[in-house]
């Protein structure tokens, strides 16, 4: 009976969270023009452009044009995920304030929806540029998938509970993101996306190794490039350990949400 | 039956701790028409909010017997201002599990607001979005409403719709209605809750209980 109970509960919230995606894309991306294809554009123009910047402008990192457009590809196919979810979950709440009156809904629905959403869209974009740039000639195939596809998880997985943690804390007190404003451009360093990590001095390595954007970073480049290229710093251990911990945090924040509108 | 037993809620502001509502109990029968009356601020949307279970109480419980409560029917909640009126009423039959086209032609016909139904609703007045979530919600079919000042938005062509809807088809319904229309509220309810300052009184004699309000409670705003 409970079992069922259980169930019928978990039935509910995903045909609740079909609701809400298809909802999410309507409003974000609307029925005019290109409509929802801008889920894809929209990230693949930021990758362009910061390619062709890039290639330009790389005069010190010994790479050679292609690795220059691939490490670009990525690093920011990474980061991606990580400014989305940091962003658009802080900001989830407020526009589906008013579908919360129906009882169905409930604010994990809302963010478990919106992190779909953003894992989705920047995958399908980083996929979609990849293969164009692929058959431009531009990249050439992964040396090893299954460690992108792994680094790839484990983005989702940590970006997902480090953007829920930040929008609960936020929820309780708004003064989270006018500091995390600032804080995220302080940190833009730690995230490991302007280089190897072996390319950093040693004081700085060390620092970076107990970054988990880097160690996703590392891995990703890793599974792109091959172990021979350069030396890679990540440790899929730190990772692990780390997302079940920030799991447990953002669930019972996620949880503990109150919303009080009269 | 629903029952509402013992609710309190406070709200915390800038001053303290607002006590809005205080041990408010009273039963909802089956075909019962519970108005709410109160100044503004008194509490009825909270009230309201709580009934539905989108407000969680300090203290207190709402129990429903195999009645099913709609959500809090006002020009507040429910819909998703970004959205068109046609896409709400997409969301809201997928929510409540129903067939979309049968709840949208029933909407369309009823809400009578034309083309403005394609457009989103932030751009509706408060008017054309009473009515559209007015007949959503009756689209929906509950047994009990919960009605927070939509009637007086409506016209007096939506506000005979309404009255023909409301007494003559939907009459195996309960309904908890917050107004200010003391008019409507004594040709409607059967049953009135008083709310002034976080009390209460409960009073079964609605045209009694209109004039206490006109003359005890409003009064006191006037002087």
């Amino acid at each position: 009976m409970k079992n069922q109970s259980t169930f019928s509960g978990l039935k509910t919230q995903i045909e609740v969270m079909k609701v809400l995606i298809s909802r999410e894309v309507l409003t974000q991306y609307g029925r005019n023009g290109l409509g929802f294809l801008w889920l894809f554009l929209e990230p693949m123009s930021f990758f362009i452009g910061i390619s062709i910047i890039w290639s330009l402008l790389d005069r010190g990192s010994h790479l050679k044009q292609n690795d220059v457009i691939a490490f670009i590809v990525c690093g920011y196919g990474i980061i991606m995920l990580y400014r989305h979810c940091t962003a658009k979950l802080m900001n989830a709440i407020e526009p589906n304030r008013t579908l919360l009156f129906h009882k169905m809904v409930t604010v994990p629905d809302i963010f478990y929806s919106r992190v779909i959403i953003e894992c989705l869209s920047c995958f399908a974009s980083f996929f979609f540029t990849f293969i164009v740039f692929y058959l431009l000639g531009l990249v050439h195939l992964p040396e090893n998938p299954n460690l992108m596809l792994l680094a790839w998880i484990f983005n989702c997985w940590f970006c997902a509970c480090f953007g829920i943690i930040l929008a609960a804390l936020n929820q309780k007190n708004d003064i989270v993101e006018k500091i995390w404003h600032p804080l995220s451009y302080f940190m833009i360093p730690l995230l490991g996306v302007f280089g190897f990590v072996s390319w950093t001095p040693y004081k700085f390595r060390v620092v970076l190794e107990w970054s988990p954007m880097a160690n996703i970073e590392e891995m990703f480049r890793a599974g792109y490039f091959g172990t021979d290229f350069t030396h890679f710093y990540f440790n899929w251990k730190f990772l692990l350990l780390l997302c079940i911990l920030m799991t447990w945090a953002a669930n019972s924040l996620l949880y503990n949400i109150k919303i009080d509108s009269n | 039956m629903i029952q509402i037993k013992n609710i309190s809620k406070a709200f915390k502001t800038r001053f303290g701790f607002h006590q809005t509502l205080k041990n408010i109990s009273f039963d909802v029968h089956p075909l019962d028409r519970v108005g709410i009356l109160g100044k503004n601020g008194a509490g009825k949307s909270t009230l309201i909010n709580i009934i539905s279970g989108h407000l969680k109480p300090d203290s207190g419980i709402i129990k429903s017997a195999n009645m099913t409560i709609s959500w809090p029917v006002g020009l507040v909640g429910g819909l998703h201002h970004r959205l068109t009126g046609k896409d709400n009423i997409r969301l809201i039959s997928y929510l409540y599990d129903k067939d979309f086209s049968e709840v949208f032609s029933y909407v369309e016909n009823f809400a009578e607001i034309g083309n403005y139904i394609n457009e989103p609703v932030q751009t509706y007045s408060s008017g054309m979005r009473g009515r559209l979530v007015f007949a959503l919600s009756l689209a929906i079919d509950f047994d009990c409403y919960l009605i927070d000042e939509i009637m007086a938005t409506g016209d007096a062509r939506f506000k005979e719709k309404c009255q023909m809807e409301l007494f003559d088809k939907k009459i195996k319904k309960s309904f908890v209605v917050a107004s200010h229309d003391a008019n409507f509220m004594e040709n409607f309810c059967n049953k009135l809750i008083i709310l002034d300052d976080g009390d209460y009184i409960e009073v079964e004699n609605v045209k009694q209980g209109i004039n206490f309000y006109l003359n005890n409670i409003l009064k006191t705003v006037d002087s």
